[in-house]
């Protein structure tokens, strides 16, 4: 990859990840991404040519439960950890 | 103290016949944590000793009953990804440095009911990333053999401890080697369940298709004993499966599960490339005592298991990226005020300050090939590397009773030593990601003091296979005959 597409996608990944890479550590992570991203090139070697892919190993038991409601965590203790909360709902940044 | 009680199948005898011994064990376990953790520092959270003999009055009340569970008297570390209800759990990051879970994971829930005591939360690499407990947001965590050196990771604090007399045994979590990695390099030993064996509810997500709770211990059967109490069933994790149980049986007891002709795997690209020297000697003249004890070694070749570690990477960090994207401070965790402030920037500010080094490094490369016109190249071509590696392995499964090999191709490094460059970091879980990519179970065994440093054998099972394994691994323990090591640190303890 050259280095001007390394750091628009390092940009482009920043918005989709919403972690920034600050400017003095930007040359650093793009010459480890570099290396990592041709260490993952690797599995171009691979002939993978009608192998369907495996995201998870295969279950053999049922996932659901028995469709009975049960008693869940209560709202103090659900909100017990945010710093911002008013009348039992968790204040948020603005959206729009 | 006695060295039988180092064990907890020692314990366990012991305090049948004299429950009250468990305050005299809880002393000592104390007084070697007062002379060595400021050194070690396996612990994140340490639990005050008053607390813990408080907790031990009910203990010992129900050993003098005859009703106490398996777990009794033991005092278990347990690894900080892994919710502890009122005790902080932190995943040894700043974004979660003060949060307190109000809930407990399945596997707390099983080991409390089985009168475990918990002694404290343990360090990790950051959000399990890592194999040197390097990349802890809050310390590094050093070997009891040598302090200059890692324990391992990410599970770093759970085996230090377990190795350095700090606690009965651990619960550490095991994505891809992390708590093989830390028990091979501590001298202790460490199992990685078949992938839903043990429920994940409770255990702070890192990559979900791999990701599993296992137990550190000195010996195999301290392992198995741990083992039965974790796992099985959870209708809370959809993931997970019914327990054949009967683990500690199968320790005790292994000839009564093998059949007499054992026949284990070597795997040649495990061992030739890549392996340290001294390592790969020490393999061999473990492989001539199998040998010579009557289990049959077979070499053979598994191509794909070349490519095994790029398709963790890929398959871990797109999971890691999509998991750890909860965190932006609003219900839990590095806050910053979201007064008069865009969404964007209150998120992107609190995750940039709030996670490590190495956690950003694997979050913005898997959300790289998670993305638009990177997907089929990179995180579906690593799906479809999986499913060979798991075919190849499972068939090499059908015709022999384990595979083995060294479980870390390196001695122990020193710290530092491998931190700066990733590949160099990631490169020594080569061995250890195919049971994870697989699914299928996997266990470390100590084998060899090289130089004074841990070496390790692993044995990879058949999956939901435990009972075969474990007895598998009792006898290879009992072939290799050093089991329970203590490291020097600690030896005038004993």
């Amino acid at each position: 990859m050259r280095q001007e597409e390394l750091i628009g996608w390092l940009r482009r990944v920043e918005k989709l990840a919403l972690v920034e890479v600050g400017k003095d550590e930007e040359e650093h992570i793009i010459k480890d991404m570099r290396k990592i991203i041709e260490f993952f090139n690797t599995l171009m070697e691979v002939n993978v040519e009608g192998v369907e892919p495996l995201f998870m190993t295969p279950r053999k038991e049922p996932l659901t439960r028995e469709d009975v409601p049960v008693k869940g965590m209560e709202q103090s203790e659900a909100l017990l950890n945010a710093k911002e909360v008013i009348n039992g709902f968790v204040k948020g940044p603005k959206t729009i | 103290m006695d060295r039988e009680v180092l064990t907890l199948s020692g314990l366990r005898a012991k305090l049948a016949e004299n429950p009250r011994f468990l305050y005299e064990y809880i002393e000592f376990i104390y007084d070697v944590i007062d002379a060595i953790e400021g050194k070690v520092k396996a612990f994140i959270t340490l639990r005050g000793k008053d607390d813990v003999l408080r907790e031990a009055d009910r203990v010992v009340d129900k050993l003098i009953e005859g009703r106490a569970g398996r777990l009794a008297g033991a005092l278990l570390a347990v690894k900080d990804n892994i919710v502890t209800k009122g005790l902080r759990t932190t995943c040894a990051s700043k974004i979660l440095s003060d949060f307190i879970p109000p809930y407990n994971a399945t596997v707390v829930e099983r080991i409390l009911r089985e009168d475990a005591i918990i002694i404290g939360k343990t360090n990790m690499d950051e959000f399990a990333m890592g194999s040197t407990t390097e990349n802890s947001a809050f310390f590094p965590t050093r070997n009891p053999w040598d302090l200059s050196r890692v324990p391992g990771g990410s599970s770093g604090g759970s085996a230090a401890a377990v190795s350095a007399l700090e606690a009965t045994a651990a619960l550490g979590t095991d994505t891809g080697g992390s708590v093989r990695a830390p028990a091979a390099f501590t001298a202790t030993v460490g199992l990685k369940p078949t992938y839903g064996l043990v429920s994940r509810y409770g255990l702070i997500a890192y990559a979900s298709s791999m990701d599993q709770v296992g137990p550190i211990g000195r010996t195999v059967t301290d392992v198995s004993i741990i083992l039965d109490v974790i796992s099985g069933r959870d209708v809370k994790d959809a993931t997970s499966a019914h327990s054949r149980g009967g683990y500690c049986e199968a320790a005790v007891e292994p000839f009564k599960v093998l059949h007499p002709k054992l026949r284990v795997a070597v795997i040649e690209e495990l061992v030739v490339e890549g392996v340290e020297k001294p390592v790969k000697h020490s393999f061999l003249r473990t492989l001539r005592k199998l040998e010579s004890n009557g289990i049959e070694v077979v070499w053979l070749s598994m191509p794909i298991s070349r490519y095994s570690l790029p398709a963790y990477y890929i398959i871990a960090m797109a999971e890691a990226s999509s998991n750890l994207a909860r965190y932006d401070g609003i219900r839990y965790g590095f806050h910053e005020s979201v007064e008069g402030r865009s969404w964007y920037e209150v998120y992107t500010n609190v995750r940039t300050r709030g996670f490590g080094k190495e956690v950003k490094r694997r979050i913005l490369l898997g959300s790289f090939v998670l993305s638009a016109g990177y997907y089929d190249e990179y995180y579906l071509r690593a799906s479809k590397v999986r499913k060979i590696v798991r075919d190849s392995l499972l068939a090499i499964l059908r015709e022999h009773d384990a595979v083995i090999s060294p479980t870390m191709p390196v001695l122990p490094p020193k710290l530092g030593e491998r931190i700066a460059d990733p590949l160099k970091l990631y490169a020594i879980d080569i061995n250890t990601v195919l049971a994870n990519l697989a699914g299928v179970p996997a266990i470390s065994i100590p084998s060899d003091i090289v130089n004074d440093l841990p070496v390790a054998v692993q044995l990879i099972g058949n999956e939901f296979d435990e009972v075969s394994l474990v007895a598998l691994a009792r006898v290879v323990e009992g072939i290799i005959n050093l089991a329970p090591l203590v490291p020097p640190l600690v030896r005038r303890y004993v």
